[in-house]
């Protein structure tokens, strides 16, 4: 199948405004519509290595990006995003279109993935172990996710945490890594032959930029990875690397809090939770520097037991 | 005797991390972190209703127990997992 990085703008423009992208995250598919269409080069950008699934039948979520207003309008032209005749979020600038494509197939996703448990954090593989970093304030997760990846690391999800309920394996659900604010010029400059989706300012969120998935998350979607590690990060400027061991109770309190969908999944969630964490190291890291973060990763994950 | 038994029908289901252990309440679906003694009572009344006076040497394990009043540990251990929803008193056969 041929990569939207290789179809021509006006072939995109043109599946999106008619029956729509067809994308296969790897744990679900959506199926993009849009009007808007500056939406196309921008997700060009932010899913070249994706193909257009012209035979899926299926979509887990199917969302249509829509012009609302004009000119005219006060505050100009806004877009909004619609799914199944719901409205999820009152309508955006009309210059913020991917960021609400995103932020929309975040909620959507979130709440229709209920046959697995969703943590909210950015999870990685390498060396054939998940790496787990729960979303909790000035962790940073999503710039450690991107710097990981940069260094070779496989994108599962820079927004959703995917176990399985039998094994406590994680699932990819491989979309681009959002970076805000500072974390965009720190990871431009630690990565700087990665692929960025330009920056879209003013958005609720401050300045948001993506960083594209690269081809081995892409091909590797379906490929749930062996919980390894489950990493409290704490992003401390200027502090020296500091690995602690974290009781893995506090860290079953954590996750369980964190999760969209724990409540909902009751025994199961329960029994996921503590799959996850029998099979998973847990720690703290502090850290000030992204090269000192993916070493300490890279030598925790390297004392692993092996996975038979 | 007062006797105590664990709340609802369902499985008792317990996670062990070291000393602290993870609970789940089948009847309320909330999850309760407790230190071990307590999981050792939950085990305890699992396998069948018990008397505060056959739970407390359950409670030797534990610190808090060393050089303390058993009687008094063991029945405030009891009131905090009544609380929590995870036990209850059992209902007192009057024709006993």
């Amino acid at each position: 199948m041929t990569r939207l990085a290789d179809l021509s703008i006006d072939a995109l423009t043109a599946l999106l405004a008619g029956r729509g992208l067809s994308l296969d995250f790897g744990d679900a598919r959506a199926r993009i519509r849009s009007e808007v269409a500056a939406l196309a080069p921008a997700i060009q950008r932010a899913y070249g290595e994706f193909a257009h699934d012209a035979d899926a039948a299926f979509h887990d979520v199917a969302v249509r990006l829509r012009r609302r207003g004009g000119a005219e309008r006060l505050g100009g032209a806004r877009v909004e995003l619609e799914s199944d005749a719901d409205i999820p979020f009152a309508p955006f600038p009309a210059g913020i279109h991917l960021p609400l494509l995103e932020w929309g197939l975040n909620y959507l996703l979130a709440q229709r993935l209920n046959h697995r448990l969703l943590v909210h954090a950015g999870v990685v593989e390498l060396d054939g172990r998940a790496i787990v970093m729960p979303a909790l304030p000035g962790t940073g997760k999503s710039t450690l996710t991107a710097a990981l990846v940069t260094r070779g690391a496989r994108l599962l999800s820079d927004e959703f945490g995917i176990v399985d309920l039998e094994d406590a394996r994680l699932h990819p659900l491989v979309r681009p890594v959002s970076l805000k604010n500072a974390s965009i010029d720190v990871m431009s400059a630690f990565a700087s032959d990665a692929t960025f989706v330009p920056r879209f300012p003013g958005t609720r969120k401050g300045t948001v930029a993506y960083l594209a998935p690269d081809a081995r998350s892409y091909r590797e979607r379906r490929v749930p990875a062996v919980p390894g590690l489950v990493l409290f990060p704490r992003y401390e400027p200027g502090a020296q690397i500091r690995v602690e061991t974290l009781s893995k109770a506090r860290a079953f309190a954590k996750l369980a809090v964190n999760s969209f969908n724990y409540e909902i999944l009751g025994p199961d969630g329960f029994d996921a939770v503590g799959r996850l964490l029998q099979a998973s190291e847990v720690y703290r890291l502090s850290y000030g520097s992204l090269a000192d973060a993916i070493d300490a990763i890279g030598e925790l994950v390297s004392r692993l037991e092996r996975h038979a | 005797m007062q006797r105590f038994r664990l709340r609802g029908s369902g499985a008792l289901k317990l996670f062990t991390f070291d000393d602290e252990v993870a609970a789940f309440n089948p009847v309320t679906w909330e999850t309760h972190l407790l230190d071990a003694s307590a999981a050792d009572v939950l085990e305890a009344l699992a396998r069948a209703p018990a008397t505060p006076e056959s739970l407390a040497p359950l409670l030797s394990r534990s610190r808090a127990a060393e050089g303390a009043d058993a009687a008094q540990l063991t029945r405030a251990l009891l009131d905090q997992l009544e609380a929590a929803g995870l036990i209850e008193a059992e209902p007192v056969d009057a024709t006993r």
